[in-house]
């Protein structure tokens, strides 16, 4: 009895003593409030900054804070102080990755329009499992001494471990600080990597850190090999690359130093990975510094203020000059950056640990905090690369580092005119090497990260110049170029010619004029529309609105659809600010694009997303979230359009849906296309309904009243540079054989003025409406449904057959050809567009090929525009269908010979076929097969054609696109057999 | 001194002097019955039952391979004894879909004390707990990062009743805050039960154990009191002195609720007696997919 009161006693006295002094709310009090982070941490400002102070939710689409990122709506929490302004996202407002809100949308300096941030939130890991779905939202008003956002849930599926952030804003922060506790109280031991997911999303800042080798280079890696490129790193930055300054930092308030991983796309940086058993704890303390800036500096500065005050780590501060001769602008990335990296130059990149860039002001003056006691090696990069670089020893007080002399560039002013009118136009400047083999010396980069452009005007992603790109605007625009000898073109799309100077710039001042002429190509009833195009709004653009609405202009687009993704957007005050509203058509529209993968399919054992889709019109909310676009997570396709039927512009009865890029790769395990998530066999039919295959998935509805495979039209072209054309186009195939007779499409997918030209490719929309004040929405969606679209990045193919009633041009509606009926073809090109050969397309099948006449003599000219003209006999096309057929007719370059080799489920040495090119002739030897295979791959690669040199014709078009001439008609619907309606031919196309 | 115990543990085992001790004036005991030592108090008297064994090296008792920490919920045998082994467990959830996998190995170090023949304190240490787990996918632990020093148990079984083939005691577990496998908190516990064991033949025990166990942490976190209850039962058949099968049923009510079957093969070398055993929950919330565990001890 003794022992056991003994032991009763030992309980009581543990109960007890763990009562004692809980951290913040661990014990899920549902009183409590997570410790106010990062006290160590102070900033100082004067009284009346320190007033400033302010949390509220946001009512109004003003109280958003400025910026292309800017995603705060209603009920969000915006805290605001004389330096920073921040955006909590409300609980239930899903925005990107985040599956419930609370988590960190916006991030700007005070008083000014740079919020570059998608998102910040935070995660235990990289599943959808080890996010944190929030679940109540708690405003703390404790002014004048701080204000504070407080949230708290759990992670997503996991009731039983609970997590809490805090934000807070104090009166003189230049930042955000964040507290996370998060307690075990399952029965399972877990491996937590507690911290901040960074959704940088492509194309928008890059982070920065620390380390060996690294700086803004960061080992590649795929969804499965995460765990080998986790490194340690003090802090992490990261700044705009457009024409919007801002710089980030994140540093943790109580450690040395956070672990993750880096990519254009993501960032992980939090506490080293822990195992954490049944009641373990964790807690992380960072603070997320913004300051407005052109380079990382800005914000590192803050990063090395922090850990001066948590760590006592001591900072010194280097200073110095940039002079350039008849430089124009020296104050961008894009004119100078200046890196500085501990070691010295005989270290070479791959040792030394880079630790700041900063760009000087307009007066070429710079200056940034390194730590101190450490010797550096400081280089200035210039128009994409590395021009001078100095060794510091043993740095250990404030520095001047002296002046950095760069080589001077040519300044280029450009004229652009139309020959007719003699009116400037807005157009696009490609600048291209002029002497073969000079490619790789004018090659740069922005310190190696985003794409290598030669020569490179500017960060690819951003406003122009951007990579070798420069935008005209009504006439005129002048440019900084670096000298050699160089190819001008000036384009203003497709059906414009084309003019191109050969120039060897000295470090002079120079002018070019260029003059454009419309051809008399036959457009007659259609409007060029791009019906898939990104900017800044969306998570993967930096493109401000200003340079995306001049490209369209530039690429003489007359419609263009908005598809950002997962955020509604407009574009049409900026159309009108160009003075482009009498010409131009912008529609709102959303990209949905699933983030969270979920979706489970047979014999795959990964989850996944539904990929992508959009739909237009919808109507534009800034007070909604996503500005009024649907939550596209965790459901299935039809679930997802009955929703953005919810939401279109009233306008319209329903939105026109488009499958966008059926058969893309996933990216980061995320898939872009339905079709491809669920790994459809184009070998087999489809089901009639649910089977419980992949198939039965795509023709189900689940929960709906939408089918998942309800779109109104699907992408056969995405891009300039065709390189999954022969997989769309295949898929496409397949579905009108099935008879999902659903329009195909030709879009740019256009993120910035490099990635994809923008209207290159685009749709002639035989709508009978205009652009401008007079478009009418519902006749264009019309159309468009009813397959009187043609895709093409050049050619444009006219066609008709002839049926019982007249001539037939193409469409979706059925019709039956008369007896003896003939197919007239006619193909006319700009003279810079090459027509080698038209196709005719039967049932899927290429039935026959003639030639045409490839090129214009003079392809800079106006001249020779029609290059195919003809009739073949129907019959002639048909022979060997059986019922009903289905005709469409293809102009432009050869097509590349492809096999389907694998692809298949299951995964792996055994995927076999599934009916979607995977591999082209990499061998050259006139056939597909297994010769033709990566070592070690079951199938592919699938790669696109080779630049085309200069001596081909296609030169010109390639270097404009990175592709090649390609243009199709929807299909002719050919009700042969007499039986109203259209009879699928199946997958054996009727044959 | 450690030296001296390392030698003396294998001595022991094989029934031999460790060297610089005084050789035996007789030869080794035979196999069964030996004599146990050491020798009872003279106020206690001896339990008819306990000395109804094959062989004093070989193990008895439910099979102790648990699934929470160190001994605890492993139930524990009637009869007291004298003895000290090294062990190892190896317990596995790897659930797949859920892109979790979870190894846990601990190498063990116990020990018993007869302190008279109705009463015995016992001890457990998990020496070194590692554990090594894949999750979210693509993470893993750096195996260094992992490794700690696990929980201690001490407790101690009184005989109360007992017959020349019946026994029952009751037993009480203690789990001390030694382990650093939860960072910021440590765990405390305790355990009661009653073992019984019933043994008509000497190749023959029928065994069970009815326990409740409560533990709780401390530190700056939740606290998170769990209370378990645990009932095993079991037969050991020992057709040689040198060999003993055992299977145990054992259910388990708590925080993680399980039913599972166990079962064990039990050798015997002079004194040394070695159990290798494994155990799989068919019911219940427990994740794991299987508990394997071995031991080696020598009996004193």
């Amino acid at each position: 009895m003794k022992q056991l009161l003994g032991v009763l006693g030992l309980v009581a006295v543990s109960f007890a003593i763990s009562g004692c002094s809980k951290e913040g709310c661990l014990t899920n009090d549902p009183d409590c409030h997570v410790k106010p982070p990062c006290p160590k941490v102070k900033f100082s400002c004067d009284e009346s900054a320190a007033s400033a102070l302010t949390i509220e939710r946001i009512t109004t689409a003003a109280q958003r804070p400025g910026g292309w990122d800017a995603i705060g709506t209603k009920d969000d929490v915006l805290l605001k102080n004389a330096f920073t302004q921040a955006v909590v996202a409300h609980i239930g407002n899903q925005t990107n990755l985040d599956p419930g809100g609370g988590s960190l949308i916006d991030l700007a300096t005070a008083g000014e329009s740079n919020d570059a941030l998608n998102q910040i939130l935070t995660v235990t890991g990289v599943l959808p499992d080890d996010a944190a779905l929030y679940q109540t939202l708690d405003i703390i008003d404790e002014r004048p001494a701080r204000v504070a956002v407080e949230v708290k849930g759990i992670l997503q599926n996991r009731p039983d471990i609970l997590i809490y952030t805090r934000y807070e804003l104090t009166p003189c922060d230049r930042g955000v600080r964040a507290r996370t506790e998060i307690v075990n109280r399952g029965t399972d031991t877990q491996l937590w990597m507690l911290g901040d997911g960074f959704w940088w999303g492509n194309r928008e800042p890059l982070p920065f850190a620390p380390g060996v080798g690294s700086g803004w280079n960061h080992p590649p890696f795929t969804l499965g090999g995460i765990n080998d490129v986790v490194r340690t790193f003090p802090f992490m930055s990261a700044n705009s690359h457009s024409d919007q300054s801002v710089s980030y930092s994140a540093v943790s308030c109580t450690n040395p130093s956070l672990e993750g991983f880096h990519s254009p796309t993501v960032s992980f940086a939090g506490l080293k990975r822990t195992v954490v058993p049944p009641r373990g704890y964790l807690t992380f303390e960072r603070f997320f510094a913004v300051a407005t800036g052109k380079s990382v500096a800005e914000a590192t500065d803050l990063a090395m203020e922090i850990r001066s005050q948590v760590l006592g780590e001591k900072y010194v501060t280097l200073t110095g000059k940039v002079e350039r001769m008849g430089a124009a602008k020296l104050d961008s990335e894009r004119e100078t950056m200046i890196l500085v990296s501990e070691g010295s130059e005989a270290d070479g990149a791959a040792k030394r640990t880079p630790w700041t860039t900063v760009v000087p002001n307009e007066r070429g003056l710079f200056t940034m905090r390194v730590p101190a006691g450490k010797s550096y090696f400081v280089e200035a990069h210039s128009f994409g690369q590395k021009q001078i670089g100095k060794d510091f020893a043993n740095v250990t007080s404030d520095l001047d580092l002296g002046t950095f002399t760069l080589p001077s560039t040519a300044r280029v002013t450009f004229e652009v005119k139309d020959a007719d009118t003699l009116a400037g136009l807005d157009a696009e400047i490609f600048v291209v090497p002029a002497e073969d083999g000079t490619n790789e010396k004018f090659a740069g980069t922005l310190m190696g990260q985003f794409t290598s452009c030669s020569p490179w005007l500017g960060p690819p992603p951003g406003a122009s110049p951007a990579c070798n790109r420069i935008l005209v605007h009504a006439g005129t625009v002048t440019a900084e170029v670096p000298v050699g000898n160089f190819y001008f073109y000036a384009f203003h799309g497709p059906f414009w010619t084309l003019s191109r100077q050969t120039v060897d710039l000295t470090p002079t001042t120079q002018s070019l004029s260029f003059t454009l002429r419309r051809l008399p190509l036959p457009l007659t009833g259609s409007v060029g529309a791009d019906l898939h195009v990104h900017g800044a709004a969306s998570f993967d653009s930096s493109i401000p609105d200003l340079d995306r609405v001049l490209s369209f202009a530039a690429s003489d687009l007359d419609v263009i659809v908005a598809t950002e993704h997962d955020v509604v957007y407009d574009y049409s005050a900026m159309v009108a600010q160009l003075g482009l509203s009498g010409r131009m058509t912008a529609v709102t529209g959303v990209e949905t694009t699933g983030h969270i993968p979920w979706m489970r399919i047979p014999n795959y054992g990964f989850p996944l997303v539904v990929g992508h889709y959009n739909f237009w019109p919808l109507r534009y909310d800034p007070l909604k979230p996503r500005n009024g676009g649907p939550f596209d997570e965790f459901v299935e396709p039809g679930v997802l359009m009955d929703r953005a039927t919810e939401l279109r512009d009233p306008i319209v009865a329903e939105p026109l849906i488009e499958l966008n890029h059926p058969w893309a790769s996933a990216e980061f395990g995320r898939d872009l296309g339905y079709p491809r998530a669920l790994s459809l066999d184009m070998r087999k039919d489809l089901p009639a309904s649910d089977d419980n295959t992949s198939a039965g998935m795509y023709v189900r509805a689940k929960g709906s009243t939408h089918k998942n495979n309800d779109h109104h039209a699907q992408e056969v072209m995405n891009g300039s540079q065709n390189d999954a054309l022969l997989q769309y186009r295949a898929f496409w195939f397949y579905s009108l054989n099935q008879g999902q007779l659903r329009t195909g499409t030709a879009n740019s997918d256009s993120h910035s003025l490099t990635d994809n030209t923008v209207g290159m490719p685009r749709n002639l929309v035989y709508a009978g409406t205009q652009a401008g004040a007079s478009f009418e929405i519902n006749k264009f969606n019309d159309a468009i449904k009813a397959g009187r679209l043609l895709g093409t990045n050049g050619p444009i193919i006219e066609a008709t057959v002839e049926g019982l009633t007249g001539e037939k041009t193409f469409s979706l509606e059925p019709f039956k050809p008369k007896d003896g009926a003939v197919v007239k073809v006619k193909v006319s090109a700009a003279p810079w567009v090459p027509v080698k050969e038209v196709r005719f397309v039967v049932n899927g099948e290429v039935v026959k090929v003639v030639p045409a006449n490839p090129a214009a003599a003079d392809p800079f000219g106006s001249a020779e525009l029609v290059r195919y003209e003809g009739s073949v006999p129907l019959s002639e096309l048909v022979s060997g269908v059986t019922g009903d057929a289905w005709l469409t007719i293809e102009a432009g370059h050869p097509l590349q010979l492809v096999g389907d080799l694998g692809g298949g489920l299951p995964e792996g040495d055994t995927s076999p076929p599934d009916g979607i090119p995977d591999t082209t002739d990499n061998n050259s030897d006139g056939k597909v097969d297994t010769a033709d295979v990566d070592k070690g791959a079951k199938y592919g690669p699938l790669k696109s054609l080779a630049p085309f040199p200069q001596t081909d014709p296609t030169f010109h078009f390639n270097r404009l696109t990175d592709g090649y001439p390609f243009a199709f008609t929807n299909p002719f619907v050919l009700d042969r057999d007499g039986v109203p309606g259209f009879k699928a031919p199946g997958v054996k196309g009727g044959r | 001194m450690l030296r001296a115990l390392l030698v003396l543990i294998p001595c022991v085992a094989l029934g031999q002097p460790a060297a610089g001790a005084p050789a035996p004036e007789a030869p080794p005991a035979p196999a069964a019955p030996e004599v146990a030592a050491p020798a009872p108090a003279p106020q206690v008297e001896a339990p008819r039952g306990c000395a109804r064994w094959k062989a004093e090296g070989l193990g008895e008792g439910p099979i102790a391979l648990g699934y929470v920490e160190a001994d605890v919920a492993t139930g524990r045998r009637a009869c007291p004894r004298s003895e000290v082994g090294i062990g190892g467990r190896l317990s596995a959830i790897i659930d797949t879909p859920a892109f979790y996998g979870y190894l846990l190995v601990d190498a063990l170090v116990y020990g018993s004390v007869a302190i008279d023949p109705k009463t015995e304190i016992f001890g457990t240490l998990e020496a070194v707990h590692w554990s090594f787990i894949a999750q979210n996918g693509p993470l893993k632990i750096p195996l260094n990062d992992s490794a700690t020093l696990g929980t201690l148990t001490l407790g101690a079984t009184r005989q109360f009743y007992g017959s020349d083939r019946y026994l029952g005691a009751f037993s009480m577990r203690l789990l001390l805050p030694t382990s650093f496998a939860i960072p910021n908190t440590w765990l405390i516990g305790a355990e009661l039960g009653h073992a019984s064991s019933w043994r008509p033949r000497d190749w023959l025990e029928l065994h069970g154990y009815l326990g409740v166990d409560f533990n709780t942490a401390l530190g700056n976190g939740p606290t998170l009191p769990r209370v378990g209850g645990l009932l095993t039962a079991g037969v050991q058949l020992s057709p040689f002195s040198f060999l003993a099968l055992v299977v145990d049923a054992t259910g388990r009510l708590g925080a993680k609720s399980y039913f599972a079957p166990s079962v064990a093969l039990r050798f015997r070398f002079y004194r040394l007696g070695i159990e290798l055993a494994g155990t799989m929950p068919l019911a219940g919330t427990d994740r794991h997919d299987f508990i394997v565990g071995g031991r080696f001890t020598v009996r004193l």
